[in-house]
C-alpha cells in the first residue's frame, strides 16, 4: 500500500516535472512572467511621469491608480473605454499577422461611426425595429471595408507601401466626412453633428445605471472570433503563413496577393464595425472634429497582446484602466490626461523589444514574430 | 483663379508651405538611405517645434531657439536609435511608439513650462528672420521666390547641396549607402552598421528639428498642438517619390507645398468647400505614389 502510494506520488511528480520541463509550458510561463513584469514596469513609468508632472499635486498618483476602481460607474467606464480598443486591436492583430501595416483602422473606425450615425435617423422614419442598429452597423462595416480596399489593392497590385497610402486615406476620409457632416447629412440645427438617435436605434444597455452598453459583449466576441478565424480556419492559416514569410507562402501555393487584400479588407471592416458599435452604444450622435486616434491605439493593443486576438481583451482592459485613471486624474488635479500617450509610447517600445525577448527566451527559435 | 495660381505670391507662399515638408523629406531620406524605416519624423518635428519656440521665447534669441529645436530633434532620433538599435524593437513600431509619445510629450512640455494647454500663442517666440534682398527681390516672377524668403529657405538649399555632396563624395555617405543597401556586406568590409545608422539618425534629427523650428518660429510664432498635421508623413511620401535623390526629393516637396498652398489659398479665391480643398495634398500624394508605381512596373516588365 505504502509502496503503491509512493509509486503514485513519484509518477505524479514525474508528470508534473515533465509538464514544467516541456518547452511550450516553459515558454508560456516565461512569457507570462515577462509580460507581467513589463506591465508593472510601464505602470511604474506612468507613476514616475505623473509624479514629475504633478509636483504641486501630491495626490495625483493615488487618484490615477485608485480612482478607476472607485465605484461601479468608474469600473464600467473602464469596460466602456476598452470597447473601441478591442475592435481596433483585433483588426490590427489580423493585419499585422499578415505582415500588413495598414493605418486605415483609424479612418475605418471614423467612417464606420459616421455612416451608422447618418443612416440611423434615416432608417428610423416609419420603422422601429431591432433591425435598425444591425443595418446601421453593417453599413458602417461595409463602407469602411470598401475604403480599406483601396490601400489593400494598391499594395497587392502595384506594390505601393500600404502604410503611407492608408495614412493619406485617413486624412482624405477625415475631411470628406467633415464636409458631408457640415454640408449634406448633418443636423441643420447644430454644427458639426448628426441628428440625435432615436431610442430604438441605440444599442441596449448591459447596465443602465452605469451606462455600460452591450457593445462590450460584441467587442469581446469579435476578439474571440478573430482568434478562431486566425488559428482554426484556412484563411487564418494563410494569413499567418504569408505574414511569416511571404515568399515561402507563395511557393507553397498560397495566392499571397489575395491574402494581402483580404486581411486588410477584414481589418478595415472590423474597424468600421467597431466605429458603428461604439457610436450606437455610447455616443448617439456623431460629433468628432478630428480622428479619434483609436487606430493607433490598436497598435498598442496588438503589441501588448503579441498579435493574439484572444489576449486583446486583457490588453484593452489594462490600457482602458490607465486611461480612466488619467481622465479621473485630470478631473481632480492639474495633471492632463495626455501624459498617458507618453506611457503608451513606452509600452510599445518595451513590448516590441526583441532585446528583452532574447533575454528571457535564451534559445533562439527560428524566426521570431516580427511584431 | 488662374491669376491666383500664376501670381508671384503663389510661388513665394508655396515655398513657405513646402519647407516643413522638405525638411521632413530630407530627414526621411537620410535615414532611409541608411536602411532605417523612420516614421517618427512627425513626432520629432512636433517636440522640436514646441521646445524651439519656448527656447526662443524665453531667451529672446531665435538662434538659441533654432539650436534647441535641432538638439531636440536629434534627441528624438536618438530615442529611435535606442529603441531600434539597442532594444531592437522593430523600427516601424518604434516610430509609432515615438509618435504616440510625442503627442503626449509636446502637450506635457507646453504645460510644464507655460501651464497652458493647446497652444503657446500667449508666449510668442523670437522669429527666425526673413531675408529680403533689395533690388534682386524686384526681379519679376522669380524675385520674390528666391530673394524674399525665410532664412530657412536658404538653409534648405544649402542642405540639398550638402546632401548631394555627403552621399556621393564623402566616406560617411558611401558608408551610409553601403549599410542601407546591404548591412551584412557592409559589416564584412569592416563598417559598423550601428555606428553608421546612428550617425544618419543624428542628421535625420537635425532635419526634423529644422522642420519643427520652421513651423513654430517662422510659419507661426507659437506652437499649437497638432500643428505638424501630417507634414512629416507627406515628407515621407515626397521622399518616396524622389527615390532617395536629394534634388528630386526637394522638387517633389515643392510640388506638395504648392498643392498645400493651393488648398489653403484657393479658399479665399474660390467658393468651394474648404474641407474638400483640404484633401488635395493627400489625394495628390496618393496619385503621385500610384503614377510612380505604375512607371516602375512598366520599367520592370520591359526588362
Amino acid at each position: 500500500m505504502k509502496r503503491k502510494m509512493l509509486a503514485f506520488f513519484a509518477s505524479f511528480l514525474n508528470t508534473t516535472a515533465t509538464f514544467f520541463r516541456k518547452k511550450e509550458t516553459k515558454d508560456v510561463i516565461w512569457e507570462t512572467i515577462r509580460t507581467l513584469a513589463m506591465l508593472l514596469f510601464s505602470l511604474l513609468c506612468a507613476v514616475v511621469v505623473i509624479a514629475l508632472a504633478s509636483r504641486d499635486d501630491p495626490g495625483a498618483v493615488k487618484v490615477f491608480l485608485t480612482a478607476p476602481f472607485e465605484d461601479g460607474y468608474t469600473v464600467s467606464r473602464i469596460l466602456t473605454e476598452s470597447i473601441p480598443l478591442m475592435f481596433t486591436g483585433s483588426a490590427v492583430c489580423l493585419m499585422s499577422r499578415a505582415g500588413q501595416f495598414n493605418m486605415f483602422v483609424e479612418g475605418g473606425f471614423f467612417v464606420g461611426a459616421f455612416v451608422s450615425a447618418v443612416l440611423a435617423p434615416e432608417l428610423c422614419t416609419g420603422t422601429s425595429s431591432f433591425l435598425v442598429p444591425v443595418l446601421c452597423i453593417l453599413a458602417g462595416t461595409v463602407a469602411a471595408a470598401a475604403l480599406g480596399y483601396i490601400p489593400a489593392k494598391l499594395k497587392s497590385g502595384l506594390g505601393i507601401d500600404e502604410f503611407v497610402s492608408s495614412l493619406m486615406m485617413n486624412y482624405i476620409v477625415l475631411w470628406v466626412v467633415l464636409y458631408l457632416l457640415n454640408n449634406v447629412w448633418g443636423d441643420p440645427e447644430v454644427t458639426n453633428a448628426t441628428k440625435y438617435l432615436e431610442d430604438f436605434a441605440k444599442l441596449p444597455f448591459l447596465s443602465r445605471d452605469n451606462e455600460l452598453s452591450s457593445g462590450f459583449i460584441m467587442a469581446v466576441a469579435v476578439a474571440v472570433l478573430c482568434a478562431l478565424f486566425l488559428f482554426k480556419t484556412k484563411w487564418g492559416y494563410e494569413i499567418r503563413l504569408t505574414g511569416n514569410n511571404r515568399e515561402f507562402a507563395s511557393y507553397s501555393g498560397i495566392r499571397t496577393d489575395r491574402v494581402v487584400v483580404y486581411s486588410q479588407l477584414i481589418g478595415s471592416g472590423l474597424a468600421g464595425f467597431g466605429g458603428g458599435v461604439y457610436l450606437l452604444g455610447n455616443y448617439y450622435r456623431f460629433t468628432w472634429k478630428t480622428l479619434p486616434n483609436y487606430g493607433f491605439d490598436g497598435f498598442v493593443i496588438a503589441i501588448m497582446a503579441r498579435n493574439s486576438p484572444i489576449l486583446v481583451p486583457f490588453a484593452s482592459l489594462f490600457l482602458a484602466y490607465l486611461r480612466v485613471g488619467a481622465q479621473q486624474m485630470s478631473l481632480y488635479t492639474n495633471v492632463q490626461h495626455e501624459v498617458i500617450y507618453i506611457i503608451q509610447g513606452i509600452i510599445i517600445i518595451l513590448f516590441g523589444a526583441k532585446f528583452l525577448m532574447d533575454m528571457s527566451v535564451k534559445k533562439k527559435r527560428g524566426k521570431e514574430m516580427t511584431v | 483663379m488662374i491669376g491666383f495660381v500664376f501670381s508671384e505670391e503663389f510661388l513665394q507662399r508655396s515655398v513657405v508651405f513646402a519647407l516643413p515638408i522638405l525638411f521632413a523629406a530630407f530627414a526621411a531620406l537620410i535615414s532611409n538611405r541608411a536602411g532605417i524605416v523612420n516614421i517618427n519624423i512627425e513626432g520629432s518635428m512636433s517636440v522640436a517645434a514646441v521646445c524651439g519656440t519656448l527656447a526662443g521665447h524665453f531667451s529672446g534669441s531665435w538662434i538659441l531657439g533654432l539650436i534647441v529645436a535641432m538638439l531636440v530633434g536629434v534627441g528624438m532620433s536618438m530615442l529611435l536609435a535606442g529603441a531600434a538599435l539597442v532594444l531592437r524593437t522593430d523600427s516601424f513600431l518604434s516610430g509609432i511608439a515615438l509618435n504616440t509619445l510625442a503627442t503626449g510629450l509636446s502637450v506635457y512640455i507646453l504645460y510644464a513650462v507655460l501651464g497652458v494647454k493647446g497652444d503657446s500663442s500667449s508666449a510668442p517666440t523670437a522669429a527666425i528672420p526673413n531675408i529680403s534682398i533689395p533690388i534682386l527681390r524686384d526681379i519679376p516672377v522669380i524675385g520674390k521666390l528666391l530673394f524674399d524668403q525665410s532664412l530657412l529657405f536658404y538653409v534648405a538649399i544649402l542642405c540639398t547641396v550638402f546632401l548631394v555632396f555627403l552621399l556621393n563624395r564623402t566616406k560617411l555617405g558611401t558608408e551610409i549607402r553601403a549599410v542601407g543597401h546591404n548591412p551584412a556586406a557592409a559589416e564584412s568590409v569592416g563598417i559598423n552598421p550601428r555606428v553608421v545608422k546612428t550617425k544618419a539618425l543624428i542628421l535625420c534629427g537635425v532635419f526634423s528639428g529644422l522642420g519643427g523650428a520652421f513651423l513654430s518660429m517662422s510659419y507661426l510664432m507659437y506652437f499649437s498642438a497638432g500643428m505638424v498635421a501630417g507634414r512629416g508623413f507627406i515628407g515621407i511620401a515626397a521622399e518616396a517619390m524622389g527615390v532617395g535623390n536629394p534634388v528630386l526629393t526637394a522638387l517633389f516637396s515643392f510640388l506638395f507645398g504648392a498643392v498645400t498652398y493651393f488648398s489653403v489659398g484657393a479658399q479665399t479665391v474660390l467658393s468651394f468647400p474648404y474641407q474638400i480643398l483640404n484633401t488635395l495634398p493627400y489625394i495628390m500624394t496618393l496619385i503621385a505614389l500610384i503614377i510612380y508605381a505604375v512607371i516602375q512596373k512598366n520599367k520592370q516588365s520591359k526588362k
